[in-house]
């Protein structure tokens, strides 16, 4: 049998594999997704993110089956009971509301912004603010509110009852009070999980501070406070419907609806759509996005003045993004999808939908009050210390880069125990999680960028890691990740031209590295030549790129550099099979995006001229290097 | 952009988005499952990619070539992102019709993601080194030297 009948053979097995398997991987059984480190094991049909027990979760659950069901986008009516003229803002003499001075004693300092949503007879509604985590609490206050669930504890102030987000409590009058925390995960319940608020990593506002709050309304109001005639503040402030556009737009094929608030405290939620529908458009359906929530909250006091840039909170699989618009607006959208791509685009959402609401002359008072400047609050799950802390650097750069790197980290607030030589030299940059959770990991991938995990393997270094490790940062050959990079680039503008650290920006070879085993560069044989080829617009690039990969490239013979065929926007790396590593090797001090494979003669055809004997790789240095080539070398207008 | 480089304008030219789901969607979704090895997610992205085709209808003149290479590119993106062990989704026990389907199919999901991306349109959608090329925006010798290394690693597993 010849090797291409076994090639053959080969083949059709697995075209047979995968026309077998493949239908089977999206018939329509149910996928099973590992649990949320609660030990549970969900079995999904279409969300990805769907959490564990929760009788109000099942019962959101229950109605998105039903939206599915009768073809609805799921979300309640708007409910405008009890919203009627009342107060501005700043109460109807300009001073300070009454409901303010009812409750503020009660609020927490952290919490200086508050709103009444929602008053009649027998309910209020309040929501206070933090400006630093952007946590709400949400305070309901009742006389007509009976609880099914079974009493907690009973206390002098009343009977308690503790929820997933926080504490209610019946006093013996018959107030009711409660008190819960969020930070607005929408598609699960509006006010999200139980642990956002009551970790106590992130700010700290725990249960036993929603009690404490609880508590202290509880004994200072009576029922007297429904007798006062407190009304929601006439506003007008946001476009709900504009809101919602904007949100669409943004995020095109996923759906948001309006969920049952007061007019002064609006939710919008990505919601689910019927999957058949009639008459949608098709790239609109089965679109199950419940990850993504937008609250329009008006009427705050005191008035916060603009906060801008937008505000950011990173959760551990959460982020909560918010801008005080002005009159005593915040625009918050929480999100269980905190990648920066989604992030960006929630920032700009966020500012887009300020946008939305009109400045009037009472906008920003002169008696405003400033937030915090708070730009980006990262809050870790791991401790108190709001920093990364344990990260042992691993340098496998080969070229003892590792102090330099562990310097930036540190500078960037994290802690570095040690730097250590690798065995062995590493291709690129690599995070580690050491820990479980990878929480650590993962705010430090927010800082550097890398992009995605592997896994430690303790053959990477002589030894063992120092105590309290929770994380290794794997410097490889690439110099680092990019946002360390660019970071490089930014600050050093004159380079030798013998220096790799010009080179450092370089976005090309970490997807080329993932694909690239080791055995592959391992095998002995005779050095390669490689001829590199000008294919860019200035005239002389070929030298320069020849002296810097030869200078680092040590185990490729360079031929003289000599012209391309075509001139390219882009570089590239052309190689015979053969030479696959050290063509692979190469092609990280470029922009080529990978290493493609020719044969001898379509080596031939790229060059003028004839390619010296025994070549086996071209490196056509295109536009695209230009700035990499040029930097640092001063001499003449086009750079060299 | 070096402006003595030709560049050619993309025609206008009018996608029925609601026929390409009808045909398509059923096929990317099994690529993008096979790539991710979570069906779930696989939904969202063939979710996405045809949001990005409706979002760019007017601005694409091969509108499959557009989703396949949407899917692809998304896919084994996300895989590279989302590399961290407590992600992970647990790939679903298939039984095969022979054992030796089984092995193979084993081998395919221990590929990168990347090269099993190259296998799937390769010998799945049965397409040529130069349309794989073509739809995922690669040099060909990028599409060959991928299906060389997944060939080679698939082999080396099986022997």
């Amino acid at each position: 049998m010849t090797y291409e009948a076994i090639d053959t053979e080969f083949e059709d097995l697995l075209r047979t594999t995968l026309h077998e398997m493949v239908p089977k991987l999206v018939a329509s059984t149910p996928v099973v997704e590992e649990g949320d480190g609660h030990g549970a094991v969900v079995v999904t049909l279409s969300s990805r993110r769907v959490r564990t027990s929760g009788s109000r979760r099942a019962a959101a659950a229950v109605l998105a089956v039903a939206a599915i069901v009768l073809g609805l986008i799921v979300i309640a009516t708007r409910n405008t009971d009890g919203v009627t003229p009342g107060d501005s803002p700043s109460g109807a003499d300009g001073g300070v509301p009454a409901w303010y001075d009812m409750i503020k004693p009660s609020l927490p300092d952290r919490f200086p912004f508050a709103a009444l949503t929602f008053a009649n007879d027998a309910q209020l509604f309040f929501v206070a603010v933090n400006p630093i985590e952007g946590k709400t609490l949400e305070i309901q206050l009742a006389s007509n509110e009976y609880s099914t669930e079974p009493t907690t504890t009973v206390d002098a102030t009343g009977a308690w009852v503790e929820s997933d987000q926080g504490w209610s409590v019946k006093t013996p009058s018959g107030l009711f009070v409660s008190v819960t925390c969020n930070i607005g995960v929408g598609g699960r319940d509006y006010v999200g999980p139980t642990n956002y608020c009551d970790m106590a990593s992130a700010g700290g506002f725990t249960k036993a501070d929603i009690h404490a709050v609880a508590n202290s309304l509880a004994t200072s109001l009576t029922l007297s406070i429904f007798d006062a005639g407190l009304r929601v503040p006439a506003v007008d402030p946001i476009d709900v419907d504009a809101a919602e556009g904007l949100a669409r737009s943004a995020f095109p094929g996923v759906q948001f609806g309006v969920a049952g608030f007061p007019q002064s405290d609006e939710i919008i939620n990505s919601g689910m759509v019927d999957a058949n529908p009639i008459g949608t458009a098709p790239a609109l359906t089965n679109v199950v996005k419940a990850d993504t929530s937008i609250r329009l909250l008006s009427g705050l006091y005191p008035i916060p003045t603009l906060s801008d840039p937008v505000s950011m909170a990173l959760y551990e699989d959460a982020a909560v993004i918010w801008q005080f618009g002005p009159g005593g607006v915040l625009v918050r959208i929480s999100t269980t999808d905190p990648s920066p791509q989604s992030d960006a685009r929630l920032q700009q959402l966020t500012q887009d939908i300020v946008a939305l609401i009109p400045t009037s002359p009472d906008a920003n008072p002169t008696d405003a009050i400033t937030p915090p400047a708070t730009t980006t609050t990262l809050v870790f799950a791991d401790g108190s210390n709001p920093a990364v802390v344990g990260v042992v650097v691993v340098d496998a750069s080969g070229r003892s880069l590792g102090s330099d790197f562990a310097q930036y980290l540190q500078t960037n607030g994290v802690q570095v125990l040690s730097v250590i030589p690798a065995t062995t030299s590493s291709p690129e940059t690599m995070l580690q999680p050491l820990e479980a959770d990878s929480h650590s990991a993962s705010q430090l991938d927010l800082l550097l960028q890398v992009g995605g995990f592997d896994t430690f393997t303790p053959t990477e270094i002589d030894g063992e890691l120092p105590k309290g490790a929770t994380v290794v940062v794997v410097l490889g050959a690439d110099g680092g990740p990019p946002a360390y990079r660019g970071s490089v680039n930014t600050t050093n503008t004159a380079i030798p031209t013998t220096s790799i650290a010009g080179l450092q920006d370089v976005p090309a070879f970490n997807e080329l590295a993932t694909t690239t085993t080791a055995s592959l560069c391992d095998s002995p044989g005779a050095l390669p030549t490689a001829v590199v080829a000008n294919a860019s617009r200035v005239n002389d690039t070929a030298t320069w790129w020849t002296n810097t990969l030869g200078v680092n490239v040590v185990d490729v013979h360079f031929a003289d550099p000599v012209n391309a065929v075509a001139r390219s926007d882009h570089s590239r790396v052309v190689a015979l099979s053969s030479s696959d590593c050290e063509a692979t090797k190469i092609a990280r001090y470029t922009t080529a995006t990978a290493v493609d494979f020719a044969t001898a003669d379509e080596l031939q055809a790229l060059v003028l001229g004839p390619l010296p004997s025994g070549t086996s790789i071209v490196v056509l240095i295109g536009n695209d290097n230009l700035s990499l080539a040029t930097t640092g070398v001063t001499t003449t207008s086009n750079g060299f | 952009m070096d402006p003595l480089l030709n560049v050619v304008s993309p025609p206008l030219i009018q996608v029925d988005v609601e026929a390409l789901y009808v045909e398509h969607r059923a096929r990317l979704l099994g690529l993008a499952a096979a790539i991710t090895l979570d069906r779930a997610v696989a939904e969202e992205i063939v979710q996405d990619a045809f949001a990005g085709l409706q979002r760019h209808v007017h601005g694409i003149d091969n509108a499959v070539g557009y989703l396949q290479r949407s899917v692809v590119n998304i896919s084994v993106n996300l895989v590279r992102r989302r590399q961290v062990a407590a992600r992970h989704p647990v790939v679903p026990a298939l039984p095969a019709n022979t054992p030796e389907v089984d092995e193979t199919w084993l081998k395919v999901l221990d590929l990168p993601a990347k090269q099993r991306a190259v296998v799937l349109l390769r010998f799945w959608q049965d397409m040529t080194v130069d349309a794989i090329a073509e739809t995922l925006g690669w040099p060909s010798g990028s599409v060959k030297s991928t299906l060389h290394r997944a060939l080679k690693n698939l082999k080396e597993e099986l022997k």
